[in-house]
Formats: C-alpha cells, structure tokens, sequence
C-alpha cells in the first residue's frame, strides 16, 4: 500500500428513509484503488454493491438516500462537494458502465452524438470539435467501422455493440476511474469475455482504475487485482485476488468460492449456501452471516466481527480467529 | 421514403372510402332536398325541372361520379340556404378558422409544453400536483361556460376585449387579430390542460428510465438531462395527442364559434344542418374528414423525423 490512492472509500453508509423507518443498506464499508488497478466488488443481488457505485457517482436515484463517510477521489471527498461541483468529475474524471445496455443510451440520438455528449458538457466542444476525439474513443472501445457507427440509432445495434459504445462515452474524456457495474450481466457469453478483455487493456494502456462490480467471482478473479466481498451492506473480506482466492478467510468468501462449479465434481450436488439473502435494510446485532454460516458461534450472532488482517494486502471481517487467541488488529 | 408513400397511399384510401360514406349518408338521409328548396306548395313541373338540374334523376354512381369531379374542378355545388356556390362560401369561413385555430394552437403549444415541463419535473411534489389538479378542474369544465366566463371577465369587467361583433380583415386587421384572442385562449385553456397533464405524465415515466441516469452519469445538468434527453423522448405520445388536438380545431369550434359570434366552419355547420342545407353539409363532412386525414398523416410523418425506431410493418 505505498503508492498513493485514487479512490479511497471510508466508512461508508448508505441509509434510506422510508416513511419512519430508516433501512441500512451499506454499512461502515471502506476500500482503495490505486491508480491503474482493477478492484472487483462482489456480492449477491441486494447486497448494496449497486448503490455503492452510484453513490460514489453521487447518482442515488432517490432523494431519501442518505450518504455518509468519505469518498475521497484524488485527494477530493466528493462527498462534501455540491451537486454542481460533484457533476464536473462525472463523464470527466469518473465516468460508469451500466449493467443493461439495451435501456442506457437514449433511443433518439445517434450513438456518435450520445459518445460526444461528455466533451460538449465538460469541455463545450461542438460536434465537429469533438468528432476526432470520439472516433478514437470508439476505437479504444473496439468498435468495428467507427465512422459508420458513429450515424448508427441505439435500436440498430446489438447487445455488445451498445456496451462497447458505453464504453467509448466513458472514455471519451479519459478519465481517472472507471466504474463498472456489472457491464457484462446481460451479454452472452462469447461477448462478456470480449468485453471483459477490452476492459482489462484500456485500464492497462491507459492507466486507468476501474471499480469492478459483478456477482461472478470467475468474472472478478479473471479480470481484477484486488477483491472487496459484500454480504448485506457489510464487507467480509478484502485484498489482493491471489490473496483471497487462494486462502479465503472469511466463512461468506469460502462458501462463495465452493459454490462455483468444478469440473470434478461432476455428479455430485453443488455446494450451495444454505438460506437466503436476509432483505435490503434488514437489522443485524452481530455478523450478517451468522444465520447461514457454519461455523456459526455465539459471538457471531450479537457481535459484528472486527478486521483482521492475514497479510499486509489481505484482511477479513471473523470471529474465528479470536477463540484462540490469537486476535489481530489493522 | 417508403415510409412516406405507404402512408400517403393508405391516406388516400381512406379518404375515397370517407367520400362514399358521407355520400352514401346522404342518400340514406330522410327529407327530400327538392322539397327542403320548394316547400311543399309547388307545382310538379318545378319539382321536375329542380330534379334535373340537382341531378338527383340519375343513378346513385353516376352522382357520386359527378360529385367527385366537381370536387377536382373545383366546383362544390351550390348551397341551398345562401344560393351561392359552395366553394365560394368556403373560401370566405375558413381563413377565418384558420386564424382561430392557428392562434389557439400557438397558446396551447407554448402553455402545453412551459407547464407540461414544470409539471413533469415535479411531478410527485406539490407544484406538479398542483398544476395537475388545475388541469383536472379545466378539463371537467365545459366549454360554453369558461367562453362566457372568459366573457364576464375580460370584456365586461375588465374591457380589455371586445367581443359580439365580428371585426372583418378588410376593416382592421390588428382588430381581426385582437377579437380571436379570448376565443383561441378559451379553445386554448382545456385543450392544455389535457395536453399538460398527458406531457408531464410522459415526462414522469421517462424520467425513470435508464438513459436518464446514463446522461447524469456524463455530467450532464438536470436542465440538460431535461431537455436534450427527457423532454425529447416525453414528446412522441403527446404528439399524436397534438395532432388529434389540431384535427378538432380545424374542423371549427363549433361552441366558441357561436358564442363569440365567429363566421367560421363550426357556425357554418350549425347553419347548415338547421337549413338542411345538402349540398353544402356534403361538402362540410367531406372536408372535416380530410383535415382530420392529412392531420395524422403529417403526424405520422412527424413521428418518423423524431424517432428513428418507427418503421412501417
């Protein structure tokens, strides 16, 4: 950890006040990204990971979300600017891929147009202007036949195309950090992967960080250097990929990783995790996964664990550890 | 362009089965036109002689044939009540309509698409709730009532205007200009408030899609995420609503034409049917179908400029 930060999240909670009732929907989360690295946020459905990539954007949909904690991107804390400073970093500095994106670009603009819309609003460029920069960026993203592309409608592209074009408007202002949420979920297959891989070589030849979010721990471990596991709002275990797959600490990590499918169990049931995902905003006294874990003791159930750390670039949220002993502080 | 020329041909096609029906209703309808022009004192030679010259001796085709012909002449027959051709009465009411409806569209447009937005935008706070409920009350109002309460209010209390006697072109044009502000705006009022209601409806549930949040995520300030991505999008249903909206427009306000004593189409069609004018209520049927026509063809054509999804099947 001795190169400097460009994102470093601290103590974040996400909160939502509904009628009386306020929901925590992300609690105490923290995690940093250096430049150039790819850091893969992982969790189930509802497991807050959405709305930590938008409230880093500061795009909460609802205005009954609350944010608390530092999002200091670049030595900034977004989170105290206002919301018309806030707006010169997105598309700029920071720009977001959207999971579906069939629905993400605005069907009655030229994809060209929609890649130049970022240069017209932080550098009031005009279409002529910006033209170049968006062909490159479109080349950047691997679009065949940008010029021809750049006249095309949303409707007339396919599934993969349409996210290599959001790639492209994320680019098109090079900016500092790229934050993806889950941007191969809807694709096939054969095109995640092709996404996948442009990803990975733009980050690297453009020393760009990007903020990996997926609930594919095949897709994380392919892609990021980092890893950061969420369960209910709370991160369980965070640190270098290597790291963690291959010594997971934490129980949710563990049985993440049985889960997946392997070649040589076939014919043998799959090892899924008992129970269900506790709903958003659900109260917890001790760890969120003590309910479904199965090395579930009595401290787990009143007691949020503390972080451990197993080596300098890997730390876990466990009690298992302070049984015997031997109990380590960050 | 095949666009254009599919929905062109299928225009035309309505508009020739439009003529047969108006043509095949009046045949259908009771009261002889001969005895509506001679009464019922009249010898049988008149009667015959009328017959003739009204062609009403021929076959039910051929008349229909003539009509048409006429219509491509340019000769429209001649109405009963004036004695005077068709066309000719035509010539002089529909400026006049034309100017109404052209003044209460610019109210609506500029009312409609000022308040939809506002409304649009705050939509689930107090201001748009509001505007909404001022929309519902001037919808549920009917029209005769806000026409003499526009009345009441700016020409007897306030006499900003001056209404009762028409002022013709000829005399004084910013006077002809003047008399149809308070009847557009009274067309204007409950035309925008279902408009407004349908626009910032539209803007609402555009709001909540995802390119909305894609425009945000580039930076863009809500004025602009409004205007180039929400409002753009809001617009293609209200379309059709505009156009429906212009069609009933043309075709005369036949309520604001009467009480703001207005010689346009909708008084000359009351005129018309208390006369049992025929030839005249003929060539009115005809023309309010083909406004109504070459209204959602041109919508249709708007449709295809502003949305590049709309293809024919």
């Amino acid at each position: 950890m001795k190169n400097k930060f460009l994102l470093s999240v601290s103590g974040l909670n996400i909160t939502l006040e509904k009628g009386s009732k306020t929901l925590t929907i992300v609690r105490d989360l923290s995690f940093s990204i250096r430049q150039g690295d790819i850091l893969g946020l992982i969790g189930e459905s509802g497991s807050g990971k959405s709305l930590t990539a938008l409230s880093i954007m500061g795009l909460l949909p609802n205005k009954n979300f609350r944010v608390t904690g530092d999002i200091v991107f670049n030595g900034v804390n977004l989170n105290q600017l206002n919301k018309k400073n806030r707006r010169k970093y997105l598309g700029n500095e920071i720009s977001m891929i959207f999971q579906e994106p069939m629905t993400s670009l605005n069907p009655l603009v030229q994809v060209g147009k929609q890649i130049s819309e970022p240069l017209k609003i932080h550098q009031s460029l005009n279409d002529k202007q910006a033209y170049s920069s968006v062909i490159k960026a479109m080349g950047l993203a691997e679009l065949p036949n940008p010029e021809a592309i750049y006249n095309y409608y949303p409707h007339q592209l396919s599934g993969g195309l349409r996210q290599r074009v959001m790639i492209a408007m994320a680019l098109v202002c090079t900016p500092k950090l790229l934050i993806a949420d889950e941007p191969t979920t809807a694709l096939d297959v054969v095109v995640q992967k092709e996404i996948l891989t442009s990803i990975k070589k733009i980050s690297k030849e453009l020393n760009i960080s990007v903020l990996f979010i997926s609930h594919d721990l095949r897709v994380i471990k392919s892609i990021c250097n980092d890893i950061a596991v969420l369960y209910a709002g709370s991160l369980m275990e965070y640190g270098k990929c290597t790291h963690v797959f291959s010594k997971p600490q934490n129980e949710y990590t563990k049985a993440l990783l049985l889960s997946i499918p392997k070649p040589e169990q076939k014919g043998k049931l799959l090892d899924a995790i008992p129970g269900i995902v506790p709903p958003t905003g659900h109260i917890f006294s001790g760890c969120p996964f003590s309910p479904r874990c199965k090395q579930v003791k009595d401290i787990c159930k009143y007691k949020m664990p503390d972080f451990h750390s197993e080596n300098e670039n890997h730390f876990y949220a466990c009690h298992k550890e302070e049984e015997s002993g031997e109990r380590k502080n960050t | 362009m095949k666009y254009i020329f599919t929905k062109l041909l299928m225009s035309v096609g309505v508009l020739i089965v439009i003529s047969i029906l108006v043509f095949a209703t009046f045949q259908i309808l009771p009261g002889d036109p001969v005895n509506v022009i001679l009464g019922t004192n009249s010898t049988p030679e008149r009667v015959e002689q009328l017959t003739k010259q009204l062609s009403l001796d021929k076959p039910l085709y051929e008349r229909y044939l003539l009509l048409i012909q006429g219509i491509f002449r340019g000769d429209l027959g001649v109405s009963i009540k004036y004695q005077m051709p068709v066309s000719q009465i035509l010539s002089s009411r529909l400026p006049v309509t034309i100017t109404l409806a052209v003044m209460s569209l610019i109210f609506i447009v500029s009312i409609s698409y000022l308040m939809g937005l506002i409304a649009g935008k705050n939509y689930d706070n107090i201001v748009g709730k509001c505007i909404v409920g001022i929309c519902n009350f001037f919808t549920a109002v009917p029209s005769y009532f806000l026409c003499i309460l526009m009345i009441i209010i700016f020409s007897l209390i306030l006499k900003v205007f001056q209404t009762g006697s028409f002022i013709a072109y000829s005399d004084s044009p910013l006077g002809y200009f003047t008399y149809f502000i308070l009847p557009a705006f009274s067309i204007a009022i409950p035309n925008s408030a279902m408009l407004i209601k349908f626009l910032s409806g539209s803007i609402y549930d555009q709001s909540k899609q995802e390119y909305i949040r894609t425009a945000r995520s580039k930076g863009a300030s809500e004025m602009r995420v409004l205007i180039h991505h929400n409002v753009k999008n809001a617009l293609i249903p209200a379309v059709t609503m505009l156009g429906m909206i212009i069609a009933d427009i043309l075709c005369g306000s036949i309520v604001v034409e009467q009480i703001f004593n207005i010689p346009g189409i909708g008084r000359l069609l009351i005129t018309s049917i208390g006369a049992r004018d025929f030839p005249m209520l003929q060539i009115l049927s005809m023309f309010i179908a083909a406004v109504v026509v070459i209204i959602n063809f041109t919508v249709d054509i708007i449709f295809k400029l502003i949305d590049p999804r709309v293809r024919i099947e």
